[in-house]
């Protein structure tokens, strides 16, 4: 699937090359401000536990809005209308879901040094069963992730260079980018470098929006459309899409709040105090992005009319090809934005494939294979064996798989099973690990099951049935057979709020 | 100085809070299907919609601001 613009070709190479360059830049920098960066986990994955409120920001920002949000959104909404306006909402549910967990986990993750989200888990439960269970769920969805990431990194470049350079020499160079400057500078390469294409992402979606309202029509003429062809996409939800909207609301805010990538950032922070500035920032942010992508998808409506699903999917390339053909600066703004979209998923991927690579370091070969392994070989075993993933994934996207939002489902079913042990299990001490084991091996073969087979009682997304299936087992089980006392101490020893002792701190 | 520890999921006022607008931000309470009037081409429900929303962003700002200090940043200071 491409976009065939009228625009782009050299000048898009252009753009990509410079940015390019630029991402390799930052990353030297970071490795030349910071030569021990490959002596230390804490260094590598967490940018020394130093990220300050503005990059922790932005790398939060970059990381949750990705391409997808830019592409792969408008022609939702031009699909559903404003049914789709939900997709603002869910997107402040994910800061809403952080303020019930995050606060005490920034707490302990200093006072236990924790890497990873598995660590957590290794760390409350100290059951093998729990944690490799946990580790397999995350690498699965974030390769997963990853793979959404990589097909669309290949639509985005096929659509700026027009053909002139096959997409899949595209795909390698944005890939082989990345991966040079998350080894040379780790968490802080992939943390500045969000910085510039978070940037990039709100300059693409502002001018997009600002060209569609000038020359293609505002929100007024997009509801004339919609009230004389299909009314339904003005009219409030009801039935079936009034579940849609409340799974999204539940799935989207526990899911993307719960993704390793995100819950590992909370361990970055340098304080307290930087980490609730960057939230209160993201709180608006859905406005300025899910909120103008949005837009952009209805004004498509009165512009394009009657387009087929596989059309509507090229919608954000038809309106920047009508931009591009309108004057000099929409040209440019107009490759700069594909420019800023590939950024976007660049910016995502990045930190994707850090936590992959984080987890397979700290919680798999460091925990399991070679304990005493020094820190230096750990980091090299995960970059390697995060190599490894991505050239898998990158043979599996150039084969891409349906749409787009039938994927972005997919990787959310499996990593809300982890909820309960990563949330539950900070407040809760009676939490018995054979009863989180059973709940999230059950939740995630109900997801799967559902999913494979089309099921979705009572409209209800099979993630949410498997994380009911999954809580309710974890609660049952736990209420019917608790930790044992000596569990139980050890687990309030953790989790005492504020912590009970000196030497409790000192863990 | 010892500060206040307060952590937000502690909060009775959060819950209700966060409840009482996770409630509105779903749209089960308009008539079914209905549209008008609009408001600059936008359905008025929507409007209700993205009000609602920044509700939401407010109070989350306000836990932020007032009900979340674990302390965690006195403690590095003692260090």
């Amino acid at each position: 699937m491409s976009m065939d613009l009228a625009f782009g070709g050299w000048s898009g190479i252009l753009v990509l090359g410079l940015y390019g360059g630029l991402m390799l830049a930052v990353g030297l920098f970071a490795f030349l401000r910071h030569r021990g960066v490959r002596e230390s986990l804490d260094e590598y994955y967490l940018g020394g536990r130093g990220l300050g409120a503005m990059v922790l920001f932005f790398t939060f920002f970059a990381t949750q809005y990705s391409g997808n949000t830019v592409v792969g959104y408008p022609p939702t909404a031009y699909r559903l209308g404003y049914q789709y306006l939900v997709s603002v909402p869910f997107f402040i549910m994910i800061i809403m879901v952080y303020l019930f967990f995050a606060p005490r986990l920034y707490s302990l993750g200093r006072r236990f040094s924790l890497l990873t989200p598995v660590d957590w888990i290794d760390l409350r439960f100290r059951s093998k069963r729990v944690s490799v269970l946990a580790a397999i769920l995350m690498l699965y969805g974030l390769g997963n992730y990853l793979l959404e990431q990589f097909v669309a990194i290949g639509q985005g470049v096929s659509g700026l260079t027009g053909g002139t350079i096959p997409y899949q020499i595209g795909v390698i160079f944005f890939i082989v980018i990345m991966v040079a400057y998350s080894w040379l500078g780790g968490m802080r390469s992939v943390a500045y470098t969000d910085t510039i294409q978070g940037l990039a992402l709100l300059f693409g979606v502002f001018t997009l929006l600002i060209g569609s309202l000038i020359y293609i029509g505002g929100l007024p003429s997009a509801a004339e459309t919609m009230a004389a062809s299909a009314p339904q996409k003005l009219g409030a939800p009801t039935g079936k899409a009034l579940t849609t909207w409340f799974c999204l609301l539940v799935l989207v805010g526990i899911g993307a709040a719960i993704y390793p990538h995100a819950f590992q950032r909370i361990f970055s922070a340098r304080s307290e105090r930087t980490l609730k500035r960057s939230f209160i920032r993201m709180a608006y942010m859905p406005f300025l992005t899910a909120g103008v992508v949005f837009m952009v998808g209805i004004i498509g409506i009165s512009a394009f009319p009657d387009l087929t699903t596989a059309q509507s999917e090229q919608l954000v390339g038809m309106l920047a090809n009508a931009l591009a053909n309108q004057n000099t600066f929409f040209y440019w703004a107009m490759v700069l934005l594909f420019g800023g979209v590939i950024a976007a998923i660049v910016s995502t991927a990045d930190s994707v494939l850090l936590t992959f690579s984080s987890i397979v370091s700290h919680d798999l070969y460091g925990r399991y294979i070679a304990p005493d392994a020094s820190e230096y070989r750990k980091i090299l075993v995960g970059k390697l064996v995060g190599v490894a993933a991505v050239v898998v994934l990158v043979l599996i996207a150039w084969y891409p798989p349906g749409t787009l939002y039938q994927i972005f489902v997919l990787k959310f079913e499996v990593l809300i099973q982890t909820a309960p042990a990563l949330i539950l299990g900070l407040y809760w001490r009676r939490l018995n690990a054979q009863a989180v084991f059973v709940g999230m091996l059950a939740g995630t073969v109900l997801a799967a099951a559902f999913t494979f087979a089309g099921y979705r009682p009572l409209g209800v997304f099979s993630g949410l049935w498997g994380l009911l299936l999954n809580l309710a087992l974890c609660v049952g089980g736990s209420l019917l057979v608790g930790a044992s006392p000596a569990q139980r101490e050890r687990a309030e020893e953790i989790i005492a709020f504020p912590p009970r002792t000196s030497a409790a701190r000192a863990g | 100085m010892k500060k206040r520890i307060t952590e937000p999921v502690k909060k009775p006022a959060v819950w209700i809070g966060f409840g009482v607008l996770f409630t509105l931000v779903t749209p089960w309470y308009f008539p079914a299907g209905s549209w008008s009037p609009l408001f600059w081409g936008i359905p008025y429900w929507a409007l209700i919609i993205i009000a609602v929303s920044l509700a939401l962003s407010l109070f989350i700002t306000w836990v932020v601001l007032y009900q979340w200090d674990t302390g965690a940043d006195e403690t590095e200071d003692e260090r």
